[in-house]
């Protein structure tokens, strides 16, 4: 009986260790998290990248490592790092196919396509792969012009994104980032 | 065996000296060589023989020259008033037997009349061998023919291996022939054009045949447009084609089975690799003059472009067709094809690049179905089709007409579908129609298709509206739908609708714009006074639970 007890202790002292660690490692991302995005509020966005990276590399199953991922994208974005964003961008569409941020991602690949001067035959394929995809999915309107859905990005930038019937707008912080024609 | 001159030099040397002083009497140049006498004709001596009025030979020396006109010859339907051969033996040589003719002369033709007198020039070499035809040149008006080769065996098995070779000759009513050049050989059982490769009008074609049996023959025949072209080129030249058929000759007819193979004939796009391949099997064609008229038991139409492969399998095949100039026009044409007929009139122009195909042409009563299936449709349609329409593959649209598909259903066509959810209406997910008519245009520049004036008509619902169809399946267009107003208050929602906004007209028009493509439509509900009222009654939530039950009936159709 006293060494059953002893067992019971040792298993509940076992998973009270486990579970802290798990908070602990869930709290770690969170912390991380929240400290990049204060460097972005702070305009430090290149301490906001290493935050994301570290955030990506030690945590990547944790829900915050696809708003890094995309974040460290827009960052190459930023800094015309086209190449770097190009991957970035691709990356977290393949990896995230559910990302709330996955259309902006596309979005954004598009753009920088639009932005090379003369863009490789893979990029002009991804960029009419892209195009199509866009109206992949059927829409219907009924009472309004358009459809819109929004994302606000880690690195706080505010996008919009509206649906019409043979084109689509994409907003960022209010301004048209790029149109999408059939 | 050694000959006696080689066992006994001294006794050949004898005889070639007494012959030396023989031929030396009748002025004659001797040459010694270590194997043969070789005699050149060069003196003046002359005989003369006349063997009858027409024919008068001549020796110089003991060398045959001389001149015979033969007069009133006729081989089958063709006379020839006057035949001049005016001839010499240029070399004899003893030893080897070898005797080289020189021949002149001019044929003049009685019959056909409209051919002009040819005259030629031939040199030529017969051992008992060998009839080796050094130059054989054909010289008609300004254009001239060289033909060279040698006959073998003609004793026993012949054959004959000729080089024909022309720079220009005019062919009334067909064109200009330039650099021609042919390989052909003629034995006893086959006649086989190895290659036969000219300028029509500056246009390359090639010619390949075999012909065996004369007695009732059995033709091989491919004829291509730019023979010495390498085949990655081929596949991107817009005025390639290759016409292959194989057949024999019956009593008063060819059959067999004929094949036409064109890489841009139904495509204008020269980056992108496409086909038209039509194979007739069971073809039988009777000639008259310059026409033909075929039948064939079965055609197979296969086309490729963007990607798609058509094709389209037909039976029963008339038709007649006859050459004037570069233009080969068919007139009767007849088919069978998905149970339904196909009659029209046409006419193909090799001239132009690609070759000008122009189809005037009627289906009757093809079952809709069976087409569609070709064409990949992703929705059901059935009916029989009829359609009055001109094929041109010169212009765009190439291809436009009046298409009128009868008695029939439309099922799970997506754009409907989406609409049907809409409106609770679930017959718009299958319409059983009375009649479906529309213009149809094929643009293959934007390489789209164009459906315009659709008019739907089935009981209870009426549909307006036009389509354009890109190859991407991208959609451009718009709809109209009639439906009474009793059907749309089966629904509970809009009867409470109707109720709300005080609706009182028998039926409703709903007016859509459809963008998006094939798979993926995008509807945009217009602006009609139905759609004002209900904008005007409808509350924002009303609104919000419409839009939003639709969604989730879309994302079921998904």
């Amino acid at each position: 009986m006293r060494k059953i007890r002893h067992l019971f202790l040792f298993i509940v002292g076992l998973s009270v260790v486990f579970s802290a660690h798990g908070l602990c490692a869930g709290g770690d991302a969170r912390a991380r998290y929240n400290a990049a995005v204060r460097y972005i509020k702070l305009k430090q966005p290149d301490f906001a990248l290493m935050e994301f990276r570290s955030l990506l590399r030690e945590f990547p199953k944790s829900p915050l490592a696809q708003k890094s991922s995309f974040a460290i994208a827009e960052y190459y974005y930023d800094n015309k790092m086209y190449n770097d964003a190009i991957k970035s961008f691709t990356g977290h569409v393949k990896d995230y196919p559910d990302s709330k941020a996955g259309i902006f991602a596309k979005a954004y690949l598009l753009k920088i396509i639009e932005e090379i001067k003369d863009p490789a035959w893979e990029e002009k394929r991804l960029f009419e792969d892209i195009q199509k995809d866009f109206f992949s999915k059927p829409l219907f309107l009924l009472f309004k012009e358009y459809k819109e859905a929004s994302y606000k990005s880690p690195l706080q930038n505010k996008f919009k994104i509206r649906y019409y019937i043979d084109n689509i707008e994409v907003y960022r912080n209010g301004q048209l980032f790029i149109k999408i024609t059939q | 065996m050694a000959s006696s001159s080689s066992r006994s030099p001294s006794k050949a040397l004898l005889f070639f000296f007494i012959a030396s002083l023989i031929l030396a009497s009748f002025n004659l140049p001797v040459i010694f060589a270590p194997q043969f006498l070789k005699i050149k004709n060069t003196i003046e001596k002359r005989g003369s023989f006349i063997l009858d009025k027409n024919v008068h030979i001549e020796t110089i020396g003991f060398l045959p020259y001389g001149e015979a006109v033969l007069n009133n010859i006729k081989i089958q339907d063709i006379e020839i008033e006057r035949l001049t051969i005016r001839f010499n033996i240029l070399e004899f040589l003893i030893h080897k037997k070898v005797e080289e003719f020189h021949l002149k002369g001019v044929v003049v033709f009685k019959k056909p009349d409209f051919i002009k007198p040819v005259k030629y020039t031939l040199n030529t070499i017969i051992t008992p061998d060998v009839i080796s035809i050094g130059n054989l040149c054909l010289n008609y008006e300004q254009y001239s023919i060289d033909i060279k080769g040698n006959i073998s065996g003609y004793s026993s098995d012949p054959r004959a291996e000729f080089n024909i070779a022309s720079k220009e000759i005019d062919t009334p009513g067909f064109g200009r022939i330039n650099n021609l050049y042919s390989e052909l050989v003629l034995s006893k059982d086959e006649l086989f054009i190895k290659g036969l490769n000219f300028f029509l009008d500056n246009f390359p074609l090639g010619v390949k045949c075999r012909v065996s049996d004369f007695k009732s023959p059995v033709v091989e025949l491919k004829i291509i447009s730019y023979p010495g072209q390498i085949p990655s080129l081929r596949a991107f030249n817009p005025m390639n084609f290759e016409i292959s058929f194989s057949g024999k000759k019956t009593e008063n007819a060819i059959k067999g089975s004929l094949g036409l193979e064109s890489q841009k004939l139904l495509s204008v796009d020269p980056r992108k690799i496409s086909y038209t391949r039509i194979k007739m099997e069971d073809l039988s064609c009777v000639f008259f003059n310059k026409a033909i008229f075929a039948e064939a038991k079965d055609i197979i139409c296969e086309t490729n472009a963007s990607k798609n492969t058509f094709y389209l399998n037909a039976s029963d095949f008339k038709a007649s067709a006859y050459l004037i100039k570069s233009r080969i026009y068919l007139t009767g044409l007849n088919l069978l094809a998905y149970k339904g007929a196909i009659k029209g009139n046409g006419s193909l122009d090799l001239k132009q690049s690609p070759a000008g195909l122009l189809l005037d042409f009627k289906v009757y009563g093809m079952d809709i179905a069976e087409f569609a299936k070709a064409l990949y449709l992703n929705y059901e349609l059935k009916g029989d089709m009829y359609f009055s329409g001109v094929f041109n593959n010169r212009q765009d649209p190439c291809l436009s007409g009046r298409m009128v598909v009868k008695e029939g259903y439309l099922k799970n066509m997506q754009v409907l579908s989406m609409i049907s959810d809409f409106l609770n209406v679930p017959s718009l997910k299958s319409v059983y129609f009375d009649q479906i008519s529309a213009l149809v245009y094929l643009f293959p520049r934007n390489k789209e298709v164009m459906f315009d004036k659709v008019t739907v008509s089935a009981k209870d619902i009426n549909l307006k509206g036009s389509m354009k169809i890109k190859s991407t399946k991208k959609l451009n267009g718009n709809l109209s739908v009639r439906l009474p107003t009793a059907l749309l208050k089966e629904s509970f929602k809009l009867k409470l609708l109707f109720f709300i906004i005080g609706e009182k007209l028998g039926y409703q028009d709903f007016e859509f714009e459809i963008g998006g493509f094939a798979g993926s439509p995008q509807i945009k509900w217009l602006s009609t006074r139905f759609r004002e009222n209900v904008m005007k009654y409808l509350t924002e939530g009303g609104k919000k639970s419409i839009e939003s039950s639709l969604e989730k009936a879309i994302k079921q159709l998904l």
